[in-house]
């Protein structure tokens, strides 16, 4: 069952040096229970794209276009007035940096209980109680006294156990995570995934995760999209991708992760280098966006967009070249 | 004596006042650290936040002085020479930054920027020498020798790093201190310039110590591997050692936390419990033991000490393994 | 690959349309109306210091030519501003206030950025000065700056040298607060660390890299310290504390106008609408430049 279907999104801003397309005709679908990974570096479009979908960006200043809709309904029309109807309660949002998303006057189980009391009618005393119990199944040892801590008080784990915490109070069907664990220790990261991961065991809630990091994403998503310079450059699930990457943008990031244990395996050679850096967004692209970059490129490549080609039944490339066995 | 840096015993303490009219306490931001580096090698300093790695590296270079121990630099002794004699030392020891964007001073031409130290260090007697050695370290680091005329901010991160690797260059050093140089950059922008550091290191025999939480980008380029926590390097060993088989429980969960990319790939993964306890007020015994799986009584009493395993220059300061020693 | 970057281009470019050139003139009336502010202050002040260095060529008389028959006559056409109790021209007497006036001003600002910046800097840079320094700063800036000129003034007796110290002295601390604030801010900065490891002196790091950055608040605040040294200089004179009065200034030809402005208002009006102007001109200019300075609201325009 789709829970989320994006059409053609594209988002731009409008700056005095001219129109910037952040997101760029950008199309699909999140079903129930399952886990999307959106993946790029920076300027690929990718936090502007759930920000978009949220609704959460300023509109005086960019302008949306395509088709968004959740259960069915648009959200691209909708007011502001139903979007805070959505957020937090039928879709969960997990920032970054806890401590600039959290209230730093409030002590952490009253923002949790805000939270809860903004989307269902209950007494302060209750949803007093639901934010300490969250706070119990999101691993906060001794919550009740936690919860009368400030966020200033709690370690950028504990913090972002909290931000979790406040996102799935309502029981969301969709989660949307950006970069949630990117500063965090890499301990504490473990920890949290692994938190994650039973959570959407539990409350069965489907989740966009965006973020640069491909381990994170090998070990959470069930599919991937690759997005480059504001498009999607390839899709498709998480073993495939991973397994037989087709687009040149791809097989260059996978190359570049560094893998541990490669000292062992006599592997320490030298990283695949990408060429050259991400293009200016305000410069419109003819052809490609990847090809000054691409050891493949051809005059075909420089001239003409490529289209998404659907290369087997779950695998889209936006390569002129995605049939080719063997692409150098 | 061959080795280009070592350190012995350093301490950094950084005095706290608890609350308005608490005591003073002391933070052990470092904490009895020992190490060398010789010669054309890369030890890399890896660890979590909090842990004072990047203080070794401050120490190190002065820019926060020691509270105790001896640093030495190529056998000239660092921590006691005055500020001003630490100047003329800085040409052989130089740093790359973390963060591109505020390393480098957004007013002045990249040529200005690289030719500081040349001036400083008197490397040039005309203009134009100077400008010659700054087009020649353009060309190492691979950027265009037109970029000399131009500002910072109309450079990406990664070709701003490349600038400032130019900089560290430029006088001739034994050793460059990478201070997370690669943490701040994308990923493919990291593949570019860890390479850029394994090929220089090769072409000119530099000596590197490479501080960084990123332990896959640590195997790729380093010799020997220290792992620090809360202000203690808890085990040193050489690369093989370290990633194949290492000793130390916390070293072992910190290898196993790290996801792989790839999603077929067995894990086993040992997480730990709770979070680094405040370093003004450490646990006593051994620092790791509130999180250590393999706890047991002497941990809370005695804190270990680094002591040498069987394999050679392979240090642990556990209690597990102090039977092992030779 | 930097040939087929160059590639690349070309046929990018041989695909866009041809743009047409755009003239000077147009591109800088379209700057002129986006730094609006800097424009029209800056042109008010720029015709008031013109008016008053062109004094002498601008139909004026000797301004302290007195002409005993011809007393405290309103505008006229022999006498554009009138004349004041001793028949003195006034359009002459405004004009050549001016020069003072302005002057005074302009002068108070450069001694006191001078004089400003090197404490702020001292103060910031050797640390063990900085509390002494601040708190004679602090004292300096706790006491009503009409009263603190006028005290200095009592001590020293009236003359154009010292009226400009005492009103410098009274800005100096404004000054050192701000430059110590900038450079205590810019020392935080890694690029200042990467210049200490790069082996620079403390010489080379004020200079090349904390100075550069104080430059900017420095000219914003130094015109607002031109206008306020104008408004001291003209209060001090009204009260008969300031420049001598054989010296026409703004505020000393309002002062020989105190008695007599309930019927004769011009004496007092006329130097003040050019005080106004002046200090108008140059607060909207001072807005200007830190609005043009602020990276956050020039990237909004």
């Amino acid at each position: 069952m789709v829970l989320l279907n994006v059409e053609h999104l594209s988002t731009i801003f409008q700056t005095s040096r001219g129109d910037l397309r952040a997101v760029n005709d950008l199309s699909f679908r999140v079903s129930k229970g399952e886990t999307v990974a959106i993946v790029g570096e920076s300027g690929s479009g990718k936090s502007v794209s759930a920000m978009s979908i949220m609704r959460l960006l300023d509109e005086s200043r960019c302008r949306l276009s395509g088709k968004v809709e959740l259960k069915g309904r648009d959200l691209l029309s909708a007011d502001e007035a139903a979007m805070r109807a959505i957020r937090g309660n039928q879709v969960g949002l997990i920032f970054q940096e806890p401590m600039t998303a959290l209230n730093p006057v409030v002590t952490v189980g009253r923002q949790i209980a805000e939270a809860a009391r903004l989307h269902e009618t209950m007494t302060r005393r209750q949803a007093a109680e639901k934010a300490i119990e969250m706070l119990t199944r999101v691993g906060i040892p001794d919550p009740r006294r936690r919860a009368n801590e400030y966020p200033h008080q709690l370690s950028g784990g504990m913090r972002q156990r909290v931000m979790i915490a406040m996102a799935l109070i309502c029981r969301p069907e969709l989660l949307i995570a950006d970069e949630p664990t990117t500063a965090l220790d890499v301990t504490v990261q473990a920890q949290i995934l692994d938190l994650m991961r039973s959570l959407r065991e539990q409350f069965g809630s489907a989740i966009i995760l965006i973020t640069h990091d491909l381990g994170v994403v090998a070990e959470m998503a069930d599919r991937v999209i690759i997005m480059y310079a504001g498009r999607k450059v390839e899709e498709g699930t998480a073993e495939e991708i991973f397994a037989h990457p087709r687009h040149p943008y791809t097989k260059g990031l996978l190359g570049a992760v560094p893998r541990l244990g490669s000292s062992l395996e006599g592997k320490t050679g030298r990283l695949v280098e990408i060429e050259g850096t991400v293009p200016d967004p305000r410069v419109a692209t003819v052809g490609c966006a990847f090809a000054p970059r691409c050891r493949g490129a051809t005059d075909i490549c420089r001239l003409s967009q490529p289209g998404l080609v659907r290369t087997a039944s779950d695998h889209q490339v936006a390569c002129h070249f995605a049939t080719e066995l063997v692409v150098a | 004596m061959s080795s280009v840096l070592e350190v012995f015993n350093l301490k950094k303490y950084y005095p706290v006042r608890t609350g308005l009219f608490g005591r003073s306490a002391q933070v052990h931001a470092v904490d009895d650290v020992s190490f060398r580096v010789e010669a054309g090698e890369t030890l890399s300093i890896v660890g979590e936040s909090g842990c004072g790695k990047s203080t070794v590296g401050r120490t190190i270079l002065r820019l926060v002085e020691p509270t105790a121990g001896e640093i030495y630099l190529d056998g000239w002794r660092v921590d006691t020479v005055p500020i001003q004699g630490m100047r003329r030392l800085r040409k052989k020891l130089q740093v790359v930054y973390q963060d591109p964007f505020s390393s480098l001073n957004p007013r002045l031409s990249v040529r200005d920027i690289i030719a500081e130290p040349l001036e400083n260090f008197g490397m040039g007697q005309s203009r134009s020498e100077i400008d010659d050695q700054v087009a020649d370290l353009l060309d190492k680091v691979r950027l265009p020798r037109d970029a000399m005329k131009r500002l910072p901010h109309e450079f990406s991160g990664g070709q701003r790093q490349r600038i400032g690797i130019a900089r560290a260059l430029a006088p001739k050093p034994d050793i460059i201190i990478c201070d997370e140089a690669v943490s701040a950059l994308d990923v493919s922008v990291k593949a570019q310039i860890v390479n850029l550091f394994t090929d220089l290191q090769q072409e000119l025999g530099l000596a590197l110590l490479f501080i960084s939480h990123d332990l896959a980008i640590v195997e790729h380029l380093t010799h020997r591997v220290a792992v620090m926590y809360l202000g203690q390097i808890i085990e040193i060993g050489d690369r093989r050692t370290m990633f194949s088989a290492p000793k130390h429980p916390y070293t072992q969960a910190l290898l196993s936390s790290i996801p792989i990319a790839d999603p077929k790939a067995k894990r086993n993964r040992l997480v730990l419990n709770g979070e680094v306890p405040s370093p003004i007020n450490p646990p006593s015994g051994c620092r790791f033991r509130t999180r250590c799986p393999q706890a047991f009584d002497r941990c809370a009493v005695e804190m270990p000490k680094l002591a040498q395993l069987r394999v050679d220059g392979h240090q642990v300061a556990c209690h597990l393994h102090e039977g092992q020693s030779d | 690959m930097n040939i087929q970057i160059e590639t690349d281009l070309k046929l990018a470019m041989a695909l866009q349309p041809d743009r047409k050139p755009v003239s000077y003139i147009r591109k800088s009336w379209a700057l002129a109306r986006r730094y609006s502010q800097i424009t029209f202050g800056g042109t008010l002040l720029l015709i008031l210091v013109l008016i008053s260095i062109l004094a002498p060529v601008l139909g004026t008389v000797d301004p302290r030519a007195m002409d005993t028959l011809s007393r405290l006559r309103p505008p006229s056409a022999a006498h554009w501003f009138g004349t004041d109790m001793l028949g003195r021209d006034l359009y002459s007497r405004v004009l050549y206030g001016g020069r003072n006036s302005l002057m005074i001003g302009f002068s108070v600002m450069v001694i006191s950025a001078v004089i400003g910046t090197l404490i702020g800097l001292i103060s910031a840079y050797i640390r063990w000065l900085d509390g002494v320094i601040m708190r004679i700063m602090d004292g300096l800036m706790s006491v009503p700056s009409i009263l603190l000129a006028i005290a200095l003034m009592s001590l020293t007796g009236a003359s154009l040298t010292t009226v400009i110290t005492a009103i410098s002295i009274i800005e100096i601390p404004r000054i050192a607060r701000l430059i110590r604030g900038t450079v205590l801010s810019l020392r935080e900065q890694p690029y200042v660390e990467a210049a200490i490891t790069s082996g620079s002196g403390p010489f080379r790091i004020i200079f090349r890299h904390l100075l550069p950055g104080t430059v900017s608040p420095l000219i914003i605040q130094s015109t607002y310290v031109w206008a306020v040294a104008m408004i001291i200089e003209t209060m001090l004179s009204f009260i008969g504390a300031g420049t001598p009065p054989t010296i026409p200034s703004w505020g000393n030809i309002m002062s020989d106008g105190r008695a007599l402005w309930q019927v004769k208002p011009y004496m007092v009006f006329i130097p003040g609408v050019f005080l106004t102007l002046t200090v108008l001109a140059i607060n909207v200019l001072g807005d200007g430049l830190r609005d043009a300075f602020d990276p956050r609201i020039a990237l909004r325009k």
